[in-house]
């Protein structure tokens, strides 16, 4: 069968018959649980595209109120400690070229660098910043712009770990291109915030809806050892709202049935063992070591830093890049900003003082505003968790 | 930012490929061992992680086509045209676009 792409994203995003059908079965399955004892049952997800498709889609609103859908730890422009933007800011003003994705080109720095407090401000300022869509473009213009010294600030998560490897791993970077590593690891983060619901005393999460594409490189092993750890279900999930949707009912059928393991939803692209290609390279290029996120602090096995032998790439060695230890490590966001809270799910982006009163797209001040997936900046965009009612009730407008 | 594009693959060369996407045509990594032209893929940040299978599809689209099937049995339609209505339906979903 060959399938036109249109054809195969209409199949999952404009199908409201299928749509109808599987929320009349997530209904169902909520009435079994209620008839079962359960008064909540909490979903978190672990994937800024999700909780994107989520919001952008509505998805909260055509579920019934007992289902309540949470995101976890799933945008890593978010959690990228401030030291490392600090750094590059810094640099960038001493002439070396900062390659950076767009979705982190205006996260902001605690610190003020002469005058910055984002890699676009240092932009503005004359710093050398430049925004690339992948390492390979990278990769591409330090050649042609015969650059002397640059720096690839290497964020993201499992997913896009295996596209710095394969050109380490292969001798395709030019000499003085160097990467600053800041890739974290989904699992122990969900595990981490899993545990912190618990510890903060507040209603357990009842089933996971795991990441995609994260899943598409790490498999769905990594999974399951969660779900049997916590006693919970699963499910790696696709992003087109109908994959969300099927996601869903799955999970409540597997909660109904007290069911703890993990379900592919999204098969058309995820197996089980996922990309061993893949797995492979971020193996041979990084160790595991216990790393910092933003406003959280250190996770153990959460962060992949390049091994010894790639040292001539190093931006960490190369240019005596340090982040506090353990010991000396402080909390790196805005004293009022929350997010450190909403990424762990223990907060909503509208339990923040800051959300869309002084913190907004334009001009974000913590993490979680910058990110296109970033919680709050979802929220914001999209008018997620009835914020125009309560401005509202609150100027005594409505009810 | 674990954004995912569908792609159709047009050449593939070493480590390099290249594909297609709403008509935008993208040099990509290929992070995969199975990879040939007229593959459709999953890129993200400009590397090809994952591929979509067909046969996964086809096995999704049975189920779907028997959701719909039941559903309309369930407001009435007469067996002969629900199987009409899904088969069109198919198609439609199926079928390739022209132009």
């Amino acid at each position: 069968m060959r399938l036109s792409i249109n054809k195969l994203i209409n199949l999952f995003r404009q199908n409201p018959s299928l749509a109808k059908d599987v929320r009349s079965l997530i209904y169902k399955y909520r009435d079994r649980l209620i008839s079962k004892g359960y008064r909540k049952i909490k979903i978190m997800n672990f994937c800024g595209t999700h909780e994107w498709t989520t919001v952008h889609y509505g998805i909260r609103h055509l579920l019934p109120n007992e289902i309540d859908l949470v995101a976890g730890p799933g945008c890593p422009v978010c959690i990228t400690p401030s030291k490392y933007i600090e750094e590059a800011i810094r640099l960038s003003f001493e002439g070396v070229r900062i390659y950076v994705f767009g979705d982190a080109y205006k996260l902001p720095s605690v610190e003020k660098i002469d005058g910055a407090t984002s890699l676009s401000d240092a932009k503005a300022l004359g710093g050398d910043v430049v925004i690339v869509y992948s390492f390979l473009d990278a990769i591409k213009n330090f050649k042609e712009d015969n650059l002397r010294e640059a720096i690839f600030l290497g964020i993201g998560f499992e997913t896009t770990a295996p596209s710095y490897a394969l050109p380490i791993y292969n001798e395709m970077i030019p000499e003085g291109l160097y990467i600053l590593s800041i890739l974290r690891l989904t699992p122990p983060a969900a595990e981490y915030a899993l545990k912190s619901v618990y510890e903060k005393g507040l209603e357990g999460v009842n089933g996971i809806v795991a990441p995609g594409h994260v899943s598409t490189v790490i498999g769905a092993k990594p999974w399951d050892k969660i779900s049997r750890k916590f006693g919970i279900p699963s499910v790696v999930s696709g992003f087109e709202p109908i994959d969300l949707l099927i996601s869903i009912a799955l999970l409540l059928k597997m909660i109904y049935h007290g069911e703890a393991y993990t379900e592919i939803e999204y098969k058309r692209v995820v197996k089980y063992d996922g990309n061993t290609q893949a797995q492979r390279l971020i193996r041979e290029v990084f160790d595991v070591r216990e790393a910092a996120w933003r406003g959280i602090g250190y996770i153990p096995d959460s962060g992949l830093d390049l091994k010894p032998i790639y040292l001539n790439f190093n931006a960490v060695e190369r240019f005596d890049i340090k982040l506090p230890s353990k010991d000396e490590w402080r909390i790196d966001l805005h004293p009022a900003c929350k997010c450190a809270e909403i990424v762990l799910g223990l907060k909503k982006p509208v339990e923040c003082p800051l959300y869309l009163k002084v913190c907004t797209p334009e001009n974000p001040i913590g993490p979680c505003m910058v990110s296109i997936e970033g919680t709050c900046s979802v929220w914001a965009r999209f008018g997620e968790g009835d914020i125009a009612r309560d401005i509202a009730k609150e100027i005594e407008l409505g009810e | 930012m674990c954004w995912g594009v569908p792609a159709r693959v047009l050449e593939v060369g070493d480590f390099l490929a290249k594909v297609e996407f709403g008509g935008t045509q993208k040099e990509v990594l290929v992070i995969h061992d199975d990879i040939k032209p007229g593959d459709l893929v999953i890129v993200h940040a400009g590397s090809i992680i994952g591929k979509i299978d067909s046969k996964e599809i086809s096995r999704t689209l049975e189920l779907y086509s028997e959701i719909l099937r039941e559903t309309l049995l369930r407001d009435g339609v007469d067996p002969k045209d629900a199987d009409k209505i899904v088969k069109e339906w198919m198609a439609e979903l199926t079928g390739e676009e022209h132009g």
